[in-house]
C-alpha cells in the first residue's frame, strides 16, 4: 500500500485543504485524517469532507476540512489511505499548517473551481457576515440588516456582476435567506461579491476572525476563494487566504 | 441572447402564457427575465430554476 504524498494550504480561520498527489497510486481508496496540535486531537476524520473525483466512481484527491481549536499552535496533520475491501492501511503522511486571522480593508469572497482558477459558475449568497471572534462571535460586519449597498456608514459592498435590483449585493446582508446577491449571467471575472471597510470610519481595520455564509442553492460553484486587498485593487496585491468548500443551503461557519 | 422554442416554452410552463406575453409586450416580469437567463445558460430549467421562478411570482 503506498504512502499518500499531501499537499496541505490554507489556514484562514482553520479552513485546511489537502491534496493527494499521488491519488492515481489507488484503484478505490479511501483516506483518514487526524489533526493535532501538540497532543490534542484538533480535527477527527469524521469531520473531513471528501469530494466524488470526476468519473463519479470513487474519492477525489481533495480533503478539506475546518480547525476550529482555538489553539493557535501548528498542526501535524497525518493521512493514511486505505483501498475499499483491504484490511491494510498505509504508512501516514504528515504536513503542517496554522490557523490564522484576517485583516484588510476590502475582503473579497470568489467563485472558484477546485484548483482555484476563477469560474463562471455562478455565486448566489443569501446571507453573509464577518466577525470579530470565532464561531460567528464578538462583533459582526455589517453591524447592520443593509437597504443598500452603502446604508451602513463607513461600510460599502459591491460585487463584480448581479443579474438585477432584485439580486443586488446588500441583499446578501439584508438578513433575509428569501433573498440574495446572484450573480446569474456572469463572467469568471466577474464572479465575486466584496465588503469594504472605510478609512473615514474604520481607521484601525478590524480583525476577522471568523465569516458565516449561506449560499443559495442556486449557487453553481463548488468552492470559493477569500482574498483581502488594502487598496481595493486586487491586481496582486491581495492577500489569498485560501479555498472554501460551498455547501448550499446551509449556513456554514468558516473560524 | 438566442433561445430555443424549447428554452421559451419551459419559461412559459412556469409563468404562464399571460405574463409572458406581458413581458414581452413591456410589462417587465422579473420571474420571466430570470427565468430566460436560466433557461439560456442551462438549455432547460431545473427544479431548482422553477423553484426560483415561482418565488418571484
Amino acid at each position: 500500500m503506498p504512502t499518500p504524498t499531501i499537499s496541505v494550504e490554507g489556514g484562514t480561520f482553520g479552513a485546511i485543504s489537502i491534496t493527494v498527489t499521488n491519488a492515481s497510486s489507488y484503484t478505490n481508496p479511501n483516506y483518514s485524517v487526524q489533526s493535532k496540535a501538540g497532543g490534542t486531537v484538533t480535527v477527527l476524520d469524521s469531520s473531513v469532507t471528501r469530494e466524488l473525483d470526476s468519473s463519479s466512481n470513487h474519492i477525489g484527491s481533495l480533503l478539506t476540512f475546518v480547525d476550529s481549536n482555538s489553539s493557535t499552535s501548528q498542526r501535524t496533520v497525518s493521512v493514511k489511505a486505505q483501498e475499499f475491501g483491504d484490511k491494510i492501511q498505509s504508512a501516514a503522511a504528515t504536513g503542517t499548517y496554522t490557523p490564522s486571522n484576517v485583516q484588510n480593508r476590502y475582503l473579497r469572497v470568489r467563485g472558484v473551481t477546485s484548483a482555484g482558477a476563477d469560474t463562471s459558475a455562478r455565486l448566489a449568497i443569501s446571507e453573509i457576515r464577518f466577525w470579530t471572534a470565532a464561531g460567528g462571535t464578538g462583533t459582526k460586519y455589517p453591524t447592520t440588516n443593509l437597504t443598500s449597498n452603502t446604508s451602513e456608514t463607513g461600510i460599502v459592498v459591491n460585487a463584480g456582476h448581479f443579474y438585477s435590483a432584485t439580486y443586488a449585493p446588500f441583499k446578501a446582508c439584508d438578513s433575509s435567506t428569501n433573498s440574495m446577491w446572484w450573480a446569474l449571467g456572469t463572467s469568471a471575472a466577474n464572479n465575486w461579491w466584496q465588503i469594504h471597510w472605510e478609512s473615514g470610519t474604520y481607521s484601525n481595520k478590524p480583525i476577522i476572525e471568523s465569516m458565516v455564509v449561506k449560499f443559495n442553492s442556486q449557487t453553481d460553484a463548488s468552492f470559493f476563494s477569500l482574498k483581502g486587498s488594502d487598496t481595493g485593487a486586487f491586481s496582486g496585491e491581495e492577500t489569498d487566504y485560501g479555498i472554501f468548500g460551498i455547501i448550499e443551503n446551509t449556513t456554514q461557519t468558516f473560524g | 441572447m438566442r433561445y430555443t422554442q424549447q428554452q421559451v416554452d419551459d419559461v412559459i410552463a412556469v409563468t404562464g402564457a399571460e405574463l409572458f406575453i406581458n413581458h414581452v409586450l413591456g410589462n417587465y416580469s422579473e420571474a420571466v427575465a430570470t427565468g430566460m437567463q436560466l433557461s439560456h445558460d442551462e438549455d432547460g430549467l431545473t427544479p431548482r430554476d422553477i423553484e426560483t421562478i415561482e418565488s418571484l411570482m
